[in-house]
């Protein structure tokens, strides 16, 4: 029963990060259609950054991570201007997007071996403090606690964003129908930036969260899990935060459980086979009711 | 001939390599180009190579027998893929068919059979380069013709709109079915010739990343022609033997290739140089003219911009007009009874029966929401009614509801409220595609360019120049179809529809929009095709013109027929009146 509990919490730790991982997508899916993979990219350059201001130029390393998050944003801001937004009047954007972004992604995951000289590095120990919890013979890491509350700020601050203010009326109203949106005079090209600013910023928040449970950085961190992301969209439905986190979670559950009571090399089978099932079976996802930007 | 790709000395493996990819590239390009953004070709050469390996390592089956079970193991692979992901399209058929190949690999990774992580080595590596380069030929040949074929054509429309093509008689579900098997065919006999040339495999090799530069080639070289993944491989796979020197930068260059070649040159480079001399072409007439030119521009010549086309006024109808009330006589077109649809919560068609004959002008009418496009869309199969059954021309319709493509076959075709044509194509391209069932050609016949395939296609370039003519665009069959003025949009359409001689024709308010004299041209044109014994429905807001054309109207509100009969008694019925005007109190 322990061991069930302790997969559990493991599972949900992962899954928060799966989750913020996938949100990033998620938001940039829901405002242009555009399956942003150079995402993957920032993601690794958000934790690169706080490696070069932490590790190397030794900054404090809650302001270190504050930049890094900053600076991810602002990677994804120039990201969309040179991937995606001059091919927003394609005919077939979708294809464009994905393949322009995908050069985005290769182009920004080379600079980044560049700038790790190809190696594997990792943040200062001791970063985060150590020790674990024990609660009935669970074992909850300090950094698992850290990830959870993170995420769960995240998820309250997003929902705020986007039902209680004026900002995030606008890009529901973008997300839902652009040129209408438009015509109601919301500056779309505005919304747009600040929807991959928010997506970087998360990327990075992702990113230093890996860095420290795993302690470890390289240039295809995001990469890695690019497809379990893709994962995470299908089984929770693509464009919704509530769904992002719903995927998220079950997909690292179910990674926990497929690790723990059948074997590690199955894990990833497991986790595509789902998609696939989903896909096949409820392409929607499971967790939208019709989600108006998701359907489109 | 068994190692004359030796001549390119130390680059020979590298040769035959991308010889190899290039098929798998090409399989991309085949599915791509039919407006599926599907990426399972990974995932079918992995599949292809485990089971030629399997095949020689645990059963020594021979070389040919490998490659032809390759082939296969990947077009099953690649039908069934098909079947599964039929509701798929856009990102999401993107993301499941990249999921497939992750999970080929992963499941190779973790199979006894298949070696596991490490694979199956020591395979034999006698691998005939002739048989590599006739392969790889016969692909390009067969993509190549494919494009001048009703296939091809298929596709074109597929991609632009898969409404429209299913409209015309396009199976989309059938046409995805094989074309995934095709691209896995393709795919799957690349795998098997695959791993004799590195005498071994590995899941690793079958992972995202090959997709990644796989699909460089097909994109960097364009999807315009097979010629495109031809000089993208050329490019993508030269690529690092040139930088060698700067190899640490070769991925970057590939990305940055990527990003430059979709924002600069969307069609690809293969149709850069084109592009490249029509824009020299027009800086120096314009340097060596400009007199000229000026003068050109001066008085505008007919037929020069879209807005001055002399609109060609159509022949005088050869037929009288009609007699209003009077049931012409011929077979019934159709006969619908007790059609209901119900979306959510409103009734959009309840119960309807109808019967439309030959020869006849039936008009429907009724205000905004009262069912019209609704009925016309069940009858053409863009919905499926709730219930009901009915007879197209003879045929039962009670298989074909919600099937455009059947009931195309069945002979209905017809146009749409907000026009639908292939835009960047030509006026005579656009009514080509509504040619798409007369021809029949089977598929080597018309990969050959057989003499009776070659006469059925100048038999239907005939017959779409005798179409145009008919409705009035004979003289501007060249001219794009998207940049014309919308009166002769709409009579593209109509033409498109009519080219191959349906029996029964849906007009969606064939004239919303048009003056008065335009309209009188569209109810000409509506005559002489009645006068072809072919049934004609047409929806129309405005009451004036349909009493004055229609031989029986109906009139629908809340989804319901209300009247139906000759017009002029319709119109004098209290229940339509109330229904346009509301009840008098």
């Amino acid at each position: 029963m322990a061991f069930l509990a302790q997969q559990t919490v493991n599972g949900i730790a992962l899954g928060s990060i799966f989750a913020l991982y996938a949100l990033g997508f998620s938001l940039v899916l829901a405002n242009l259609k555009v399956f942003h993979l150079a995402h993957a990219a920032v993601f690794a350059w958000g934790a690169v950054i706080a490696w070069q201001l932490i590790a190397v130029w030794r900054w404090p390393s809650l302001l270190g991570f504050a930049v890094a998050i900053l600076l991810a944003g602002l990677l994804n801001v120039v990201a969309y201007y040179l991937l995606i937004r001059h091919l927003q009047r394609r005919r077939n954007l979708e294809l464009a997007a994905f393949i322009s972004s995908l050069g985005g992604l290769i182009v920004l995951t080379e600079l980044a071996v560049l700038a790790l000289d190809n190696k594997t590095v990792r943040l200062p120990f001791g970063t985060v403090p150590g020790g674990n919890l024990d609660i009935g013979g669970v074992r909850i890491a300090a950094i698992q606690v850290i990830t959870l509350i993170t995420a769960v700020v995240i998820f309250l601050l997003l929902r705020w964003l986007m039902d209680a203010t004026e900002l995030g009326r606008e890009v529901k109203a973008a997300a839902f129908d652009r040129e209408t949106a438009e015509m109601l005079g919301v500056n779309t090209e505005r919304i747009s930036a600040l929807v991959f600013f928010l997506s970087g910023c998360l990327a990075a928040v992702g990113a230093i969260l890996v860095a420290l449970a795993f302690n470890v950085i390289s240039a295809d961190l995001g990469s890695v899990y690019v497809v379990t992301a893709f994962a995470v969209l299908v089984v929770g439905g693509f464009g919704s935060i509530r769904g992002a986190y719903a995927g998220g979670l079950l997909i690292g559950i179910v990674s926990a459980y497929a690790t723990a009571y059948i074997s590690s090399s199955y894990r990833e089978v497991i986790v595509f086979g789902l998609l696939l099932a989903v896909l096949v079976l409820r392409p929607t996802g499971l967790f939208t009711v019709a989600d108006a930007a998701g359907k489109a | 001939m068994r190692d004359f790709l030796d001549v390119f000395g130390a680059y020979d493996f590298l040769v035959r390599e991308s010889l190899v990819l290039l098929l798998v590239a090409l399989s991309i390009y085949l599915v791509l180009q039919a407006g599926m953004f599907a990426l399972p070709q990974v995932g079918f050469m992995g599949i292809g190579g485990y089971v030629a390996a399997v095949a020689s390592e645990r059963y020594g089956v021979p070389m040919a027998g490998q490659l032809v079970l390759a082939a296969l193991a990947g077009a099953l692979a690649g039908l069934v893929l098909g079947l599964l992901l039929a509701r798929l399209d856009g990102i999401y058929l993107a993301i499941a068919t990249i999921g497939f190949s992750e999970i080929v690999r992963l499941t190779a990774r973790n199979l006894h059979i298949t070696g596991g992580a490490v694979g199956l080595s020591g395979l034999d590596r006698t691998l005939w380069d002739a048989l590599i380069v006739a392969i790889v030929l016969l692909a390009l040949a067969v993509l190549g013709r494919l494009a001048y074929t009703r296939f091809g054509l298929g596709m074109t429309v597929m991609r632009e709109d898969p409404l429209t093509a299913a409209h015309q008689g396009v199976s989309v579900r059938g046409y995805r079915a094989a074309l995934f098997t095709l691209s896995g065919f393709i795919a799957g006999t690349a795998g098997g010739l695959h791993i004799h040339l590195r005498g071994f495999i590995e899941p690793s090799l079958f992972s995202f990343e090959l997709l990644t530069t796989l699909l460089t080639v097909t994109v960097v070289g364009g999807m315009v022609s097979v010629m495109g993944p031809v000089l993208g491989g050329l490019v993508v796979f030269s690529l690092p033997e040139v930088l060698r020197s700067v190899d640490e930068y070769r991925n970057l260059v590939n990305g940055a290739l990527l990003v430059a070649v979709l924002a600069f040159a969307p069609s690809g480079l293969v149709e850069l140089p084109r592009r490249l001399f029509q824009l020299v072409a027009r800086l120096a007439r314009r340097r060596r003219t400009p007199a000229r030119e000026a003068l050109a521009a001066g008085p505008a010549p007919a037929g020069g911009s879209a807005g001055s086309v002399r609109v060609p006024s159509p022949r005088p109808a050869t037929t009288s007009s009609p007699d209003p009330g009077r049931l012409p006589p011929g077979s019934d077109a159709l006969v619908v009874t007790g059609l209901s649809k119900r979306f959510g919560g409103l009734q959009a068609l309840d119960d309807v029966d109808l019967t439309v004959r030959r020869g006849e002008v039936f008009g429907l009418i009724g205000p905004n929401g009262s069912g019209k496009t609704t009925l016309l869309n069940v009858l053409s199969g863009v919905y499926h009614p709730d219930a009901g059954r009915g007879v197209v021309l003879g045929t039962p319709m009670d298989g074909e509801w919600g099937r455009p493509d059947r009931l195309a076959r069945a002979g209905i075709a017809r146009t749409f409220q907000t026009i639908r044509l292939l835009e960047g194509h030509t006026v005579r391209e656009n009514v080509e595609a509504g040619a798409y069932l007369i021809q029949h050609s089977p598929l080597p016949a018309a990969l050959l360019g057989v003499p009776s395939s070659r006469a059925e296609r100048s038999a239907v370039r005939q017959r779409v120049s005798e179409t145009l003519e008919l409705v009035g665009l004979g003289d501007l069959a060249g001219h794009e179809a998207g940049a014309l003025p919308y009166g002769l949009q709409r009579r593209v359409e109509i033409a498109r529809a009519l080219v191959r001689g349906p029996g029964l024709l849906l007009l969606d308010e064939p004239t919303a929009g048009m003056t008065p004299q335009e309209r009188d041209e569209i109810f000409r044109l509506v005559d002489r095709v009645r006068a072809q014994d072919i049934g004609v429905i047409v929806v129309e807001h405005d009451v004036q013109s349909m009493t004055t054309h229609c031989d029986r109207l109906a009139v629908l509100n809340f989804g319901h027929v209300i009247s139906l009969g000759d017009p002029l008694s319709v119109m004098r019925e209290e229940v339509v009146v109330d229904a346009y005007i509301g009840r008098r109190s």
